[in-house]
């Protein structure tokens, strides 16, 4: 019953290594031809319905592909509150996963409690933004609540420190270097400290090293042209870029910051710049999400690339979700959807030959079980919600 | 791209902690940790073991109506 599909993944033993990686997918990537016909209100409707698991950034990059495709250049306050919306889903992903994932690894017992209040945190941001009315539709309204969008950072600010930090958000994330995170990990006792300091202490921090090799910002005119081509189908399923075979993760959104590039010194990038990289991804979205409520209150916002035309009833739009950047391309016809694909991060990073496999080759061949945890840690690492069936042979 | 299936809950465990769901002639065990108010005969998006979210009967439908559309069946 695996409707969702899921990731296979082989590992192969030789001579005291991993000398094969094979990575094979059967997740139904065809499910976007079933929106061809429809109409693009349709099609807004039903893609968080059927990609719920970030619902959030999968309707905000429906909506703003089919705005730009349909030419409806409305209020470009919405489309930054949308992005703000997708911010709050990454923070709650992070929180649960960190809660959930990470107190398991570190075997800490889960904060229920925390997990489920966690659950009303979107409908809350989303309420404070649009009021009850319509959400990722063509022409939505900004009826902005800054109150109650405070209300909201405030609350994810609290569960991250109580549950991870162990102090404000923004304070950790000012920590820069690798002494002062050593001394974090020393004097905290949340679940993930613990199991960032099992790591350190244990030596394994340098495991499963799959480098970084970020996927760029990619002109869209370039990148339509790519998902218009012939062989789009295998382009979406195991996209590279020129060849590249290319990152999109945590680790590459926040890879300028310091103290990810000083643990790289100690930990290359492996599991401990890796796990690092999320939580310094958590303790920057509650500060960057008000200076964006400041900047939206005083109509002074930054857009960002966003403006890039793309052909006459063509829009593609690229949206970074919890787990990496999220693309969607429409083509609209008369209101109906002519052609509609969605290119998701899982993509690049479980390509057979990309970041997931190199890292899995560069583990030690120890005992299975062992060889087992260190791949389902790096794999949770990189996307914590895939489904995947780990073999070693 | 991550997927999540409708399915329906048919009993729930006595700490309130995990459900049994049915999804066409198979039963699963999944988490209701990322949940709030789930009974018996809801409907809940399910994905890797966890439900994610409630959604009515005629939500559900209409998701399993897509997924047949595109030739996914459970």
């Amino acid at each position: 019953m695996n409707v969702e599909g899921e990731i296979l993944i082989e590992l192969y033993r030789s001579q005291g290594r991993v000398e094969k990686v094979a990575i094979r997918s059967s997740r139904p990537l065809q499910l976007t031809a079933v929106f061809e016909g429809k109409s693009v209100n349709e099609l807004l409707r039903v893609v968080p319905m059927l990609y719920s698991v970030c619902a959030t950034a999968q309707a905000c990059a429906a909506a703003q592909a089919c705005r730009q495709a349909m030419a409806l250049n409305g209020d470009i306050r919405v489309e930054f509150a949308e992005k703000m919306l997708v911010d709050v889903e990454t923070a709650r992903e992070h929180l649960w996963r960190l809660l959930i994932d990470w107190s398991n690894y570190a075997e800490e017992p889960v904060d229920r409690p925390l997990v489920s209040s966690l659950s009303t945190l979107l409908p809350a941001a989303k309420s404070a933004c649009f009021g009850e009315g319509g959400l990722f539709t063509l022409e939505p309204a900004l009826s902005l609540d800054g109150e109650r969008f405070e209300s909201v950072i405030e609350r994810l600010s609290k569960a991250a420190a109580e549950a991870v930090f162990s102090m404000p958000p923004a304070e950790w994330y000012a920590i820069d270097t690798a002494e002062m995170f050593d001394r974090w990990l020393d004097q905290t006792s949340t679940a993930p400290a613990k199991l960032l300091r099992r790591i350190r202490d244990r030596q394994t921090g340098r495991l499963a090293d799959a480098g970084a090799n970020p996927l760029p910002s990619i002109d869209p005119l370039a990148l339509c042209r790519r998902l218009g081509d012939e062989d789009a189908e295998q382009f979406v399923a195991t996209p590279d870029w020129m060849g590249a075979r290319l990152e999109t993760t945590s680790l590459t959104r926040m890879v300028s910051h310091p103290l990810l590039q000083n643990l790289s010194e100690h930990y290359g990038f492996g599991l401990m710049t890796r796990l690092t990289a999320r939580l310094l991804e958590l303790a920057a979205i509650p500060g960057r999400l008000s200076d964006q409520l400041e900047g939206l209150r005083g109509d002074r916002i930054d857009t960002g690339s966003s403006g890039s035309k793309t052909g006459v009833g063509e829009g593609l739009s690229e949206v970074e979700a919890a787990r990496g950047r999220l693309i969607h391309r429409a083509v609209v016809e008369q209101g109906k959807i002519a052609k509609y694909q969605i290119l998701a991060p899982t993509e690049w990073n479980f390509h057979p030959r990309g970041m997931v496999a190199k890292g899995l080759l560069s583990l030690p061949a120890v005992e299975t079980s062992q060889l087992k945890a260190y791949a389902d840690l790096f794999i949770n690492t990189v996307d914590p919600c895939v489904g995947y069936r780990l073999e070693v042979v | 791209m991550c997927l999540a299936i409708p399915a329906k809950v048919v009993a729930i465990d006595e700490q309130g902690e995990n459900a049994t769901v049915v999804l066409g002639e198979v039963k699963k065990e999944v988490s209701l940790a990322l949940v709030e108010d789930v009974s018996v005969d809801d409907f809940v998006l399910i994905h890797v073991g966890y439900a994610l979210n409630k959604v009515s009967e005629e939500e559900a439908e209409k998701t399993l109506q897509l997924f047949a559309q595109a030739g996914i069946t459970p």
